[in-house]
């Protein structure tokens, strides 16, 4: 068995009691000519296995709201080749996408959308702030502006700068992969990863939309009976 | 001539007064482009007469004005309308009162007046009588003000108030919160 093999496939957590962990046995070929002399077969946990496929494959959909999809595409193309972290297919596709990088200005009309795409992504996916306007509403305190995404998005990194430059985008690309390699998604489910279960979170601080959410239906009609009736 | 502020045409200004005298003021000419105070009214009559007979087929813009709390009549409605071979430019103005202002739509004159009367309506709270489609175009349909009006604050109001996050104070020297940057999903709210 090649110990080498093994560590690039574990997370180097170290295992440990009570995980479930699964042997790939490969059959030895019949090498008359010797090739195969390592041996023919790896052990790993099907977590890291799962793990590092996620975490090397992780397609964005880039939700450009506003400029900083510009940075994005500098991100994507060839200076910077967003490829070389396996992340350069760039869906447009919920159903396709892993991680939801909202990229610029959100508007509160914008938010239904943006919500509506993270709904239809399939699990597991991620979320990715990028910019000073998704993560804060940016310099735009404003009636039309949401004031984060995170609000209404369960956001996993927030990255910084306006428009933030490309090599911080692929830190935070790293980031994610380092977080990823950490989850455990066989052994212990959805448990097993840093996010909260999206069914218990969604109900309660996630609305399906922002402006649907029974906590802001509530404050407008409040504003309303406060406020003197409108010509 | 060649400026984008010299393209009024006091002429063609004088001869739709001359076709609408009652509901159309004289033209007022101010920095080379000519403005008519139109009755509401009669506006969508005044511009087809300018389409038909003046030549001025091509609808360039339609967009409100608030001109403040005080002031009566409050709101103004100004149309912008080309004339495509003279190359001449003609405003037509309609102003309305603050309470509950109404206005007769263009949609029948200029099909293209349709969202720029939405956005009229979304931002300024105009009500174009006989529009097609009169809804928000640019904020949620929930949305429950008109934010181009003067007296609205443009950090919101009620559930579309924006929070304070500005570390150490306000623009306004009054007291902040500190922001709480990358709380945790479905943490508690700052």
């Amino acid at each position: 068995m090649s110990q080498a093999r093994l560590e690039r496939m574990d997370d180097g957590s170290g295992g440990g009691a009570g995980r479930r962990t699964a042997e790939i046995v490969v059959p030895e070929p019949q090498s008359a000519t010797g090739l195969n002399d390592e041996g023919g077969f790896f052990v790993t946990r099907v977590d890291a296995l799962v793990d590092w496929g996620r975490k090397n494959s992780l397609w964005p959909l880039p939700l450009g709201l506003s400029c900083c999809a510009i940075e994005f595409m500098a991100t994507a193309s060839s200076k910077f080749d967003m490829a070389r972290f396996g992340a350069e297919v760039a869906r447009f596709s919920p159903r396709q996408a892993d991680v939801l990088i909202v990229a610029g200005t959100c508007t509160y009309k914008m938010a239904e959308a943006s919500r509506r795409v993270y709904d239809q992504m399939a699990e597991p996916k991620w979320v990715i702030s990028m910019g000073a306007c998704a993560s804060s509403g940016g310099m735009y305190r404003s009636y039309s502006v949401v004031q984060g995404i995170d609000t209404f998005l369960p956001v996993d990194f927030y990255i910084s700068g306006c428009p933030p430059r490309p090599e911080n985008v692929l830190n935070c690309l790293m980031k994610l992969q380092q977080k990823i390699s950490r989850e455990r998604p066989v052994s212990a489910g959805e448990g097993g990863t840093d996010r909260p279960d999206p069914a218990q979170v969604r109900p309660a601080s996630l609305p399906p939309t922002v402006l649907q959410n029974a906590g802001v239906r509530d404050a407008l009609a409040r504003a309303a009976a406060e406020r003197p009736p409108r010509p | 001539m060649s400026s984008l502020t010299d393209q009024g045409d006091p002429a063609a200004g004088a001869a739709l007064h001359a076709a609408f005298p009652e509901v159309t003021s004289a033209p007022v000419v101010w920095r080379g482009d000519v403005t008519l105070q139109v009755q509401p009214a009669h506006e969508a009559a005044v511009a087809r007469h300018a389409r038909d007979s003046l030549g001025y087929e091509l609808f360039i813009d339609r967009f409100g004005a608030d001109r403040g709390e005080d002031a009566e009549p409050r709101f103004d409605v100004i149309t912008i309308l080309y004339n495509l071979q003279a190359r001449r430019r003609l405003h037509l103005c309609t102003t309305l009162p603050g309470l509950d202002p109404q206005c007769p739509t263009l949609v029948g004159v200029f099909r293209g007046a349709d969202w720029f009367e939405r956005e009229a309506f979304d931002m300024y709270g105009v009500r174009f009588t006989g529009h097609p489609d009169l809804r928000r175009i640019l904020m949620p349909e929930i949305f429950p003000d008109f934010p181009l009006r003067k007296e609205y604050p443009v950090e919101g109001l009620g559930a579309f108030a924006a929070p304070r996050r500005a570390i150490g104070g306000n623009v306004d020297g009054t007291d902040g919160q500190v922001a709480i940057i990358g709380r945790a999903p479905g943490g508690p709210a700052p």
